[in-house]
């Protein structure tokens, strides 16, 4: 369906010897025998190159899957501590871990998992840092993962992504309710589109947070684990150039009822963040990002 | 003559917006209006995140004022989530 022939596959990288293709077959073999992914797509996700954006509820899974199916470069950026409240969803983290910052206490349970790929620990994302992130070491990463719990964060990350042109995979938990949006920013796809699916800000141009958050709704682990799991899920497919049923649309789950709805994106012609593509003038700054996740705190 | 928001029928009237049901339901206007200068501003007045879709497609918030509800049309609310 999309061209993502870019993805994974760096001009300088080499050839695995055949000491990596016999380690890639015991650990990722299971899913190497699967005839979408096969040698080479263990190769693509070996190349690829991810940033979680929030290593909570959400980005727990994501990351454990994408680390485990061996995605080769994870970028994680989150500027929060373990706490107690945290361990009924965050399944990243144990109850020795408390107190310790999310980032390296992730970093390292996910070099436990699997030591052939690599976790770096960035800053939090702010205005000042958002180009920063999405191109860590200058050059761009290949995904973005939004698993934050602030709309502030969410807008933020948006613009950064389609400033940079830099593929969006969002999702989202809170109650008993969840939802999954995949938006392609790189160029060729944007204008290929039909019709077009627009950006995060135009489905929700409200910069407000939400009235219902993880701390006053309350939040039930297994539907955060499943949005965050499926993320890994659509990521993977994503880096494999496989055809996503999230992309250009809103999926939505009732954990209670145990219904999803899908409905198709339509990009607001006076979208500021998409239409035209660059203004950046009424996304949250820095401070705001800031004092809504100190309010999301506990 | 009706037509459904969220699963339940409503009993329609001819030239109702899409605006003015949201307005109806309490998800417009609960907040001081901001002023409708530019194009991001206009959004500010909606009281909790909300996004719309009818007959399965999303409605832009811009062109909520000038979409008049049809009869059998399937409305369906998104209630924005931001917790992870």
């Amino acid at each position: 369906m999309t061209d993502q022939s870019q993805i994974g596959r760096s001009p300088q990288a080499a050839e695995p010897s055949a000491a990596q293709d016999e380690m890639s077959w015991r650990r990722y073999g299971r899913q190497m025998l699967l005839p979408e992914i096969g040698e080479r797509g263990q190769q693509r996700l070996g190349q690829a190159r991810v940033l979680i954006v929030g290593l909570g509820g959400l980005g727990s899974p994501a990351a454990l899957y994408l680390a485990a199916g061996g995605v080769g470069q994870l970028w994680l950026s989150d500027d929060d501590v373990v706490a107690t409240s945290n361990l009924q969803r965050q399944i990243l983290y144990t109850s020795a871990e408390l107190q310790q910052p999310k980032c390296n206490a992730a970093s390292k349970r996910l070099a436990q998992l699997n030591p052939n790929i690599r976790c770096y620990a960035v800053a939090a994302l702010a205005e000042s840092t958002g180009s920063r992130l999405l191109k860590p070491d200058g050059q761009a990463v290949d995904l973005v993962l939004d698993c934050s719990d602030n709309m502030a964060t969410r807008q933020l990350l948006n613009r950064c992504c389609v400033e940079l042109q830099i593929p969006l995979l969002s999702a989202a938990a809170s109650g008993w309710q969840g939802s999954l949006l995949l938006f392609d920013y790189r160029p060729s796809l944007v204008s290929a589109a039909e019709p077009e699916p627009g950006c995060y800000h135009c489905l929700y141009p409200q910069q407000e947070e939400p009235a219902l958050n993880c701390q006053n709704a309350g939040i039930v682990g297994p539907v955060a684990g499943m949005l965050g799991t499926l993320q890994a899920l659509e990521a993977m497919k994503f880096l494999l150039g496989l055809p996503s049923s999230a992309l250009g649309a809103l999926q939505h789950f009732d954990g209670l009822s145990g219904h999803w709805r899908r409905v198709a994106l339509r990009a607001d012609p006076l979208c500021p963040v998409c239409h035209p593509p660059v203004i950046p003038t009424s996304a949250p700054d820095a401070a705001s990002v800031a004092s809504a996740r100190m309010e999301n705190r506990r | 003559m009706s037509f459904v928001l969220n699963g339940q029928p409503r009993a329609w009237q001819p030239q109702l917006t899409l605006e003015a049901l949201l307005r109806q339901e309490g998800y417009i206007g609960n907040i001081p209006e901001a002023p409708q200068s530019d194009a991001g501003s206009c959004t500010a007045s909606i009281r909790a995140g909300v996004a719309v879709a009818i007959g399965q497609q999303v409605v832009p918030r811009s062109t909520w004022a000038q979409r008049v509800i049809a009869q059998q049309d399937e409305i369906e609310l998104f209630q924005a989530i931001a917790g992870g």
